[in-house]
């Protein structure tokens, strides 16, 4: 086949594709697997529902990238509204917009999904030789603490002061001009997304991928697969012009993510077992603003370059959480801080002096922590749904006093969560204010950017979708390669886990053509 | 009996059936009406007339801050909707009905006219309830209103300057948009 990637302006009839393999999204896991597959000799077809955008069109405002590079145009949120979900819509994912921390699967999470998800064969050294050659590929080294921007500079000092664990992270960037944009497209190429790697590895070997299509049934007949089921999508109004996409493969893959990934499943009928779309996990997210008097200006410099793992593990009855930075453009800060009127502006008018710090919360380790779910509405459309119980509550609360402490021995002036009415932090005699307040579902702010499960791979054909070689139950011939095969969150951000996760699942997903 | 408010809250009412009820006897009622700057795609005059009040609320003039009606804020979100799923336009428009009505308003809070036609002290209490309410489905609808408002507002290029963010380094390489 001759390699190539298709738009809504290329689809001027129906089309349809015989083919090995057909994989559907082209974000972390689909692009490295596709990439592999292709390099097998494998016929490979793509569909991806969001567009082809390049640096081009990348002019770096959040009115832009938003609408243009995010999921629902940047408003997808569980049903209640109370967490604002950032995941990527584009060719290349979510890799095309976030922010490159990249670390490789912590070992206790691995020997974890092995003891209670029968997870066998996942193992460090399986893994390494994986990790290895996608951080080659992407360029994932240690970003220089020294080119660490202000903002990440609280998070270094601060917890240094405090004597706790901190330091460097991994991104995927070669050439990085530290400006600030991750989130918003990578304006220099310099971020190794999909977009620059895997993707166009794979169109040059043959790949055909279609954008702005997106996939809306798998068909099955039997125990197998036989069909993949595509609808092209105006750009302009992200509805179905009319036109179709048909593919019948061998073998089917949903690269989906863990939210579109499930809800395909479901459209499609393949939830034999009624786990399709359970155990979702976010790495939920609470923040904190602090103001400095001298000049922080975190809409510049790489947005994220130092984390903390001090409090990963608080012992068997608590969740963990990890430190890091968000970058803080007007449009981001101004929708975290949910006052309005008068008190929003006199907040936003500070905006070069305020820091932010992060606390992801690691969902799903606890035994009774099942997370979220993902469903269909009456009319189609997918819902997450996702209950704040009281341990996540608990972490929310200890972690906002951590980033507090952070912030104070680094030398806010004054720091303010981002609850319905923010509480004020001037001095340690304060940090009982924030002990008090109420913490949970639409009492403060709270992002994923991290989603994940959904498709849990597991031993058991009664408690998980996959088995621990990524291959449906039920359907032998579908194969789910994404983060959405998570039996928990990971503790680390999720992106070089599904890269080595995809890089690892090519054998298998070629021996079954 | 009457319904009291207090009797709603125990009685739990799911969210769809406090948000159908947001059109209950709002024909009767005078909003007080906007000129939408362009054609509306998604919103009627009416329901722009609503946005766009709560948008001015959200971000008022105030201190070398512009309205947000200045900055074409409902109209911004209007274009959002629009080439966003129908049924998120529909959503907003039952949320800016039930947000308008009085007679809703007065069954929940006791007030008696229409959102559009309060003074802005008065529009601020009852955003601010909306924000603080028992009821999940206000908080809710808060969070949608604050949302699609402070992030039409806040991307504005014209914002840039008052909250000291001098914009994105230019790379040379995007084509400069209409």
């Amino acid at each position: 086949m001759t390699g190539a990637i298709l738009g809504a302006g290329d689809l001027t009839a129906d089309v349809e594709e015989r083919c090995d393999v057909c994989v559907i999204g082209s974000g972390a896991g689909g692009a490295v697997l596709a990439a592999g597959l292709v390099e097998r000799g494998l016929s490979v077809v793509m569909l991806e529902e969001g567009g082809h955008h390049t640096k081009r069109e990348f002019d770096l405002q959040e009115g832009t990238a938003y609408p243009m590079l995010y999921q629902d145009r940047g408003t997808r949120a569980t049903a209640d509204l109370a967490i604002t979900i950032l995941q990527g819509r584009a060719v290349g994912g979510t890799t095309v917009v976030n922010w490159t921390t990249c670390f490789r699967t912590p070992a206790r999470i691995l020997e974890h999904w092995r003891s209670r998800h029968g997870v066998e064969g996942l193992d460090e050294p399986t893994l390494a030789p994986h990790f290895a050659a996608v951080e080659e590929r992407l360029s994932i080294r240690e970003w220089p603490e020294a080119l660490a921007n202000a903002n990440n500079r609280v998070l270094l000092d601060g917890c240094r002061k405090l004597g706790w664990d901190v330091g460097a992270l991994r991104r995927n960037v070669k050439g990085c001009a530290n400006s600030g944009y991750c989130g918003m497209g990578c304006p220099i190429d310099a971020k190794q997304s999909m977009l620059v790697t895997y993707v166009p590895d794979a169109v040059e070997r043959g790949l055909r991928l279609y954008a702005d299509t997106r996939a809306e049934r798998i068909e099955t007949k039997g125990d197998r697969a036989v069909a993949v089921h595509g609808v092209v999508l105006d750009p302009a109004t992200g509805r179905p012009n009319g036109r179709r996409v048909r593919v019948l493969p061998k073998v089917v893959v949903s690269s989906g993510g863990a939210i579109n990934g499930p809800a395909l499943l479901l459209r499609s009928g393949l939830d034999r077992n009624g786990r399709v779309g359970k155990r979702t996990f976010l790495h939920p997210v609470v923040a904190m603003a602090a103001i400095f008097d001298e000049p922080v200006r975190a809409f510049y410099g790489a947005p994220q370059s130092i984390g903390s793992h001090q409090f990963i593990d608080r012992g068997p009855e608590k969740v963990g959480f990890f430190l890091e930075t968000p970058p803080l453009h007007p449009m981001l800060a101004a929708t975290a801080f949910k006052l309005f009127g008068a008190g929003h502006q006199a907040f936003m008018a500070q905006l070069p002096h305020i820091g932010v710090l992060i606390a992801l919360s690691v969902d799903g380790l606890l035994d009774r922590d099942e997370g979220g779910t993902v469903s269909l509405r009456g009319d189609g459309r997918v819902r997450v749904d996702y209950p704040v119980g009281p341990h996540l509550a608990e972490s929310f609360r200890a972690s906002s006093l951590a980033m507090a402490r952070v912030q104070l021995a680094a030398g806010a002036r004054r720091i303010l969560s981002l609850h319905q009415t923010p509480v004020e932090v001037t001095s340690e005699a304060d940090l009982q204010r924030l002990e008090r307040a109420p913490f949970g579902a639409l009492e403060h702010a709270i992002f994923t950017a991290h989603q994940m499960g959904g498709c849990a791979m597991g031993a058991d054909p009664a408690t998980s979708v996959v088995n621990a070689r990524l291959q449906h139950h039920h359907v032998p011939n579908l194969f789910v390669v994404d983060g959405s095969v998570f039996p928990t969150a990971l503790g680390v951000n999720p992106s070089e886990t599904i890269y080595a996760l995809a890089h690892w699942a090519r054998d298998h997903v070629a021996a079954a053509v | 009996m009457p319904i009291s408010r207090r009797n709603v809250l125990r009685y739990g009412l799911g969210g769809a059936l406090i948000l159908a009820a947001g059109g209950t006897g709002l024909a009767l009622q005078a909003t007080a009406p906007r000129e939408a700057r362009g054609p509306l795609q998604v919103l009627d005059a009416r329901t722009y007339a609503i946005l766009a009040a709560v948008a001015d609320r959200i971000a008022p003039a105030r201190d070398g801050f512009p309205p947000a009606s200045e900055l074409q804020v409902a109209e911004k979100i209007d274009a959002l909707l629009a080439s966003s799923d129908p049924a998120l336009g529909a959503e907003m428009k039952q949320v800016l009905h039930l947000l308008e009505n009085a007679l809703a308003g007065f069954v929940f809070d006791g007030r008696v006219r229409p959102f559009t036609q309060l003074p802005a002290s008065e529009q601020d209490e009852v955003l601010r309830a909306w924000q603080h309410s028992r009821l999940h489905v206000r908080r809710t609808a808060y969070a949608a209103l604050h949302g699609l408002c402070a992030a039409a507002y806040y991307a504005s290029p014209a914002i840039y300057a008052r909250v000291g963010y001098p914009g994105p380094p230019d790379f040379g390489n995007v084509a400069v948009r209409p």
